[in-house]
């Protein structure tokens, strides 16, 4: 099947959006393969959850369904590399979803299963961008206080040179390193930032805040930064990009879009409303490890289970559970700043766009 | 590819390897035997199964394997040759020998070596493939010592 160009995809969801017709599958979609993880983060519960994970059999009837609509996948946990199988749950993916980027977010932690699987990963998503975010939280031993794993800093310094070397033969290879900013270091984000450059050499660097989210068990953790301490910590990161601008127009495109993430998550925090249209549910989705579909990580509200509905994502997509979700996003019921949903949003929205067009031209 | 041109790279190698011995694979039809470091100058095309000849040449390794091949990018470069040359094709099977540590492009025309990255590319005659083929964890390396 053919892909729609984005443009016109993207004009289809504001046109869903405003109408509650034509609904189209997403753009965006996470993969979670699993719960189960070694870390114990202060800033995720999420290792508590146990369910019965998809298996690659059943991912395989999965993706067929999705028609090759996700331009961007994202392959989440847990820690993904429990399985085994990660290889070809990633196999699949790139054949039968055929997105543009493939992004894994990673803890390092299960350092032989990473170095036995990750050249197999890169391997199977040869054609797409497969991008490696590190999670760098803090530098050191603090680092791996915060995570609740022993030797975890060391240990991604080993899987930072590993993936140097995987972009040798595997130029579609991105290493990203991304900081959780929670109470316990985002006074010292500045620090962070530039000593994880300095040690991982990363080609891209991405900051999230840590908010209270149904998936990761953190409703009631007191981890969110103040406005004023987390405006600090985003006011470095947008300094920093704009002293060291990329001439690579897509690098300048992500830097640009990044410029305008900090700005709407540090705005959303204050203001605890939408400031622009929220898109989850539209054009960004979340597959649960048990099958359940959600709009998205944050309220984690089952649209219904793909193992219910002979593993046909559409069918969950376009059910009465899904309709009734994008009801109450539409109706402004929340507000997040997760980046994963935010960078479609940002994509929607037609003055944060000419923003980041301004931007890239310098203006 | 001239000798000459692989002799500073090899030094190099030899001394990040601590490498002792080197055997130095020109033909499948060569004597084999071990080495701390096994260098196949572009005898890949010649092998029928190339893929199980560099896993026999890799068990012969003890410390690195270096893949020398044509260069498939060059301009006008044809043929087998050629293809059985591409990263593509290669580095899934090196990367299940080892760790694939270096990848350059190398016997560059003379006034060429200094040239952009994207136009040295187009004008190696070959390109090499350094793969670290010791044991990663000390663990592996006890296991290795008691299989010998």
């Amino acid at each position: 099947m053919r892909k729609l160009p984005l443009v016109t995809r993207l004009a289809g969801y504001r046109v869903a959006h405003a109408t509650g017709r034509l609904q189209q599958l997403p753009i965006n979609l996470t993969v979670s393969v699993t719960y189960s993880c070694p870390s114990r983060c202060a800033t995720c519960d999420i290792w508590k959850k146990k369910v019965d994970d998809l298996s690659v059999d059943e991912y395989g009837r999965i993706f067929p369904t999705l028609r090759k609509v996700p331009v961007w996948v994202t392959v989440s946990g847990g820690d993904q590399f429990i399985r085994g199988d990660l290889d070809e749950v990633v196999r699949l993916i790139r054949t039968q979803i055929e997105p543009s980027i493939v992004n894994i977010p990673m803890n390092g932690v299960i350092v032989e299963r990473i170095f036995q699987l990750l050249p197999k990963i890169a391997h199977n998503t040869v054609g797409a961008q497969l991008v490696l975010n590190l999670s760098v939280d803090e530098i050191g031993e603090a680092h791996d206080r915060i995570r609740g794993a022993e030797r975890n800093f060391e240990k991604l310094k080993e899987v930072a040179g590993l993936i140097h070397d995987l972009k040798k033969t595997y130029p579609h290879v991105v290493l990203g390193v991304h900081t959780v900013i929670s109470k316990l270091n985002v006074a010292r984000i500045p620090d962070i930032e530039r000593e994880a450059r300095a040690i991982f050499r990363p080609d891209s660097y991405i900051a999230e805040v840590a908010e209270n989210r149904v998936e990761l068990g953190t409703m009631d953790k007191d981890i969110t930064p103040t406005n004023a301490d987390f405006r600090r910590a985003i006011d470095h990161l947008r300094n920093v990009i704009r002293d060291n601008r990329s001439g690579h127009p897509v690098a300048r495109l992500v830097e640009s879009l990044r410029l305008e993430y900090y700005e709407l998550a540090a705005r959303i925090l204050e203001e605890k409303r939408q400031i622009i249209d929220c898109y989850a549910g539209w054009a960004s989705a979340h597959l649960a490890p048990d099958g359940n579909v959600w709009g998205c990580c944050v309220r984690a509200e089952s649209l219904g289970n793909v193992r219910e509905h002979g593993y046909d994502f559409r069918a969950v997509w376009g059910g009465s559970r899904a309709d009734a979700f994008r009801a109450s996003v539409r109706a402004h019921e929340c507000a997040c700043p997760l980046a994963n949903a935010s960078y479609t949003n940002l994509l929607l929205d037609a003055p944060s766009l000419a923003r980041v067009a301004a931007n890239m031209a310098g203006l | 590819m001239k000798t000459g041109v692989v002799q500073e790279h090899l030094r190099r190698w030899k001394q990040e390897y601590e490498a002792e011995s080197v055997l130095h694979v020109k033909s499948p039809h060569d004597a084999l035997e071990a080495a701390d470091l096994v260098m196949v100058h572009d005898a890949l095309g010649q092998a029928g199964d190339w893929r199980a000849y560099l896993g026999k040449l890799a068990g012969l390794a003890r410390k690195a394997l270096v893949v020398l091949v044509p260069n498939p990018r060059r301009l006008l470069s044809i043929g087998r040759e050629a293809a059985l040359g591409s990263t593509a094709t290669l580095a899934p099977v090196l990367w299940e020998l080892g760790r694939v540590r270096e990848h350059a492009y190398v016997d560059v025309p003379w006034g060429l070596d200094r040239a952009p990255a994207s136009v040295v590319v187009r004008a190696a005659r070959s390109h090499v493939f350094v793969v670290d083929v010791r044991p990663r964890t000390r663990q592996a390396r006890r296991r290795m010592l008691r299989t010998a």
